[in-house]
């Protein structure tokens, strides 16, 4: 505890210096020693020009040349702030007063016994180790205190900017969800309804020279930072066009990405990749609802099972792949966890009932004869009647459909 | 004419049709709700409460000063409230609740009852003249830390969604930047938790330190609902639950 803490012992007696001084070692300290009070006084100051201060200077008072309490003088008028503990042999009082007066911190009257004295140090040591300790404290708090200050001094200057930032970022939020108005081989149908004037919701389809992909993705929040995000997803997502990624291998690159800007929000993805040259689909979901897919000519529908890790949150992410051959007139819908969230009060349970994910796949069922875009309408109407029109998150729903066409392209 | 009538678990309210009553008869709610649960109702019940009674001065009864408005507000279960509103009007025409929120740009009246419906749990017609809606007064949502045996159990109440993420990121920075070498967030008293207040609690997995396991974290008492959030977000792999 106190094995770093340097002590400088001043005694003209030899005797008592020797005795003194081995008390001391024999606790592990490290004790310099001076015979006289100028030599003490010359060694604290080179000791803290070489910046390896003594912690506590222990002083007889009565020595020829310089006396200990001149020297504790001279010491406190410089400054010097190192503890001092004062031997007197004299039970002078009035002495004991001034040296007080002067700055010392404790003293022992001779005689004295080994146990007192080392009693006495391990005291005084213990005293400036908490010293030290709340020191140390005050630094680390006084430099939070001052990155936190320079910190405002940055918000405060990007504050400006942030506003017209603002403006822009609900501006590209609201041209978010603008797709291709048509896609060779691929019938959709979508609908959306954001809860503020930003949002975190995505979709987006890439037509590719085979058939199409299609991104929808849900971001934390409804706030600049979500959009921030939103807007990162919808760029990768351009790109994914030219570099024609599997959604696996597309969402391990928007995770690294979203990782390296740091945005800490978790996004819900989910990827689908219609191909019509081996005539298969293949979804791809980050802890996202799973689709449902209509079969043409069968009497149910079905949820889409398959699994994945969130992104931008862990730089490891795994994630399961579903695969089905397709067959023009077969449907896929796809929606953001708004809609399964989608609930009503029911006033004898009191409790709220969520419409979930097989509620979707109810209506999916029951409306599947009807054409992609009545489809799609009577789905979101029910969704929203059920909640009695009252939502509170956004909400995107999209139906697609194999059109005929996409035959001659395999 | 204005007759108030509380009881245990009811408010019974019984008014002329004049606009000032209708500040005295929230002045009132404000009060029962109060009695009842220890806390003022949110703006929003405020809000909805309002709209109600306005629409059956000015529309129900058509301004007119001699007829009667009647509100009964009843505390059905704890927390849970049931307010009817009756004037001597016909009542809304059918299919007029609940109100399509897609309408509301083209209907100038039912502006009122969209707001009702947006902030009541529900919202629908009890016969001729008569209205009901259902509240909920939600939990407040608080942040409580007690150091036990070298752990330090974080204990929130109700919802921790956007609007208290600054305050729930607190919490845990305060252990954080604590002594205690490890934490819980008990979860015995917290009704869900939104994907932002996932996203802190993400933050402070990717944090040094709890990252590496020198100071560990975990959660406890999930409800089934959290327990599968947290399965569906897959994030029960990156915290000890």
């Amino acid at each position: 505890m106190t094995d770093s803490l340097r002590i400088l012992l001043t005694d003209d007696e030899s005797g008592l210096r020797t005795a003194m001084g081995r008390v001391l070692g024999g606790s592990g300290l490290v004790v310099d020693v001076a015979t006289t009070g100028i030599d003490a006084w010359r060694m604290v100051e080179a000791a803290e020009s070489a910046g390896n201060r003594f912690d506590l200077l222990i002083t007889d008072v009565n020595m020829p040349g310089m006396r200990g309490d001149e020297l504790v003088s001279k010491l406190r008028a410089e400054g010097r702030e190192l503890e001092i503990l004062v031997i007197s042999g004299f039970g002078d009082k009035s002495l004991l007063v001034d040296l007080m007066r002067m700055g010392v911190n404790d003293y022992m009257d001779k005689p004295f016994s080994a146990g007192e004295f080392q009693d006495k140090v391990a005291q005084i040591c213990e005293r400036i180790r908490t010293k030290r300790l709340a020191a140390m404290r005050t630094r680390n708090l006084e430099g939070r205190l001052a990155s936190l200050s320079s910190d405002l001094v940055r918000y405060r200057r990007g504050f400006d900017e942030m506003k017209s930032q603002m403006e822009l970022a609900v501006r590209s939020y609201q041209s978010l969800v603008n797709l291709p108005q048509e896609v060779r081989g691929l019938d959709f149908e979508f609908r959306v309804r954001a809860l503020h004037d930003l949002g975190g919701d995505f979709l987006g389809i890439n037509p590719l020279k085979n058939g199409a992909e299609i991104l929808l993705a849900d971001v934390a929040g409804h706030d600049m930072g979500a959009s921030y995000v939103t807007i990162l997803v919808k760029s990768f997502f351009e790109n994914n066009k030219d570099v024609m990624a599997d959604g696996e291998r597309f969402f391990q690159v928007l995770n690294s990405g979203l990782i390296e800007q740091g945005a800490d929000r978790m996004v819900s993805a989910l990827h689908v990749l219609i191909d019509y040259g081996s005539a298969r689909m293949v979804v791809t979901t980050a802890a996202h609802p799973s689709p449902i897919l209509r079969k043409l000519g069968f009497p149910s529908s079905s949820i889409v099972e398959c699994w994945g890790d969130p992104l931008g949150i862990s730089p490891a992410v795994a994630f399961s792949k579903w695969e089905a051959p397709i067959i023009p007139g077969d449907r896929l819908f796809l929606f953001t966890d708004g809609l399964p969230s989608l609930g009503k009060y029911d006033p004898a349970e009191g409790r709220r009932r969520e419409l979930s994910e097989s509620g979707i796949d109810r209506l999916v069922a029951s409306h599947r004869q009807r054409p992609l875009r009545e489809a799609v309408d009577r789905i979101w109407n029910d969704s929203l009647e059920y909640a009695n029109f009252n939502s509170n998150d956004d909400l995107l729903l999209l139906g697609v459909e194999i059109a005929e066409e996409c035959h001659v392209q395999g | 004419m204005y007759k108030v009538d509380m009881e245990d678990a009811g408010l019974f309210v019984r008014m002329s049709s004049k606009l000032g009553f209708v500040d005295r008869a929230m002045n009132e709610i404000e009060a029962f709700v109060e009695g009842q649960e220890g806390r003022i109702p949110s703006e929003e019940m405020n809000l909805a409460v309002r709209e109600l009674l306005l629409n059956a001065i000015e529309h129900g009864n058509g301004g007119d000063e001699s007829k009667v408005v009647e509100l009964e507000m009843a505390n059905v279960a704890p927390s849970r409230y049931r307010l009817d509103v009756k004037d001597e009007g016909p009542g809304l025409p059918a299919g007029a609740l609940p109100p399509r929120r897609e309408l509301a740009a083209t209907q100038e009246r039912s502006r009122g009852l969209l707001l009702v419906n947006s902030c009541s749990d529900l919202f629908e017609s009890a016969g001729p003249g008569m209205v009901r809606a259902w509240f909920t007064i939600a939990k407040e949502t608080r942040f409580e830390t007690v150091v036990e045996a070298a752990e330090a159990a974080i204990r929130p109440t109700g919802s921790i969604t956007a609007a208290v993420a600054e305050k729930f990121r607190q919490a845990l920075l305060a252990w954080y930047s604590s002594d205690v070498p490890s934490a819980r967030l008990d979860c015995s008293r917290v009704d869900n938790i939104d994907s932002i207040c996932l996203s802190v609690l993400v933050a402070l997995a990717n944090m040094e330190g709890v990252r590496s396991g020198a100071r560990a974290f975990r959660l406890t008492n999930l409800s089934p609902g959290l327990d599968r959030l947290f399965r569906l977000t897959r994030l029960h792999t990156t915290f000890k639950i």
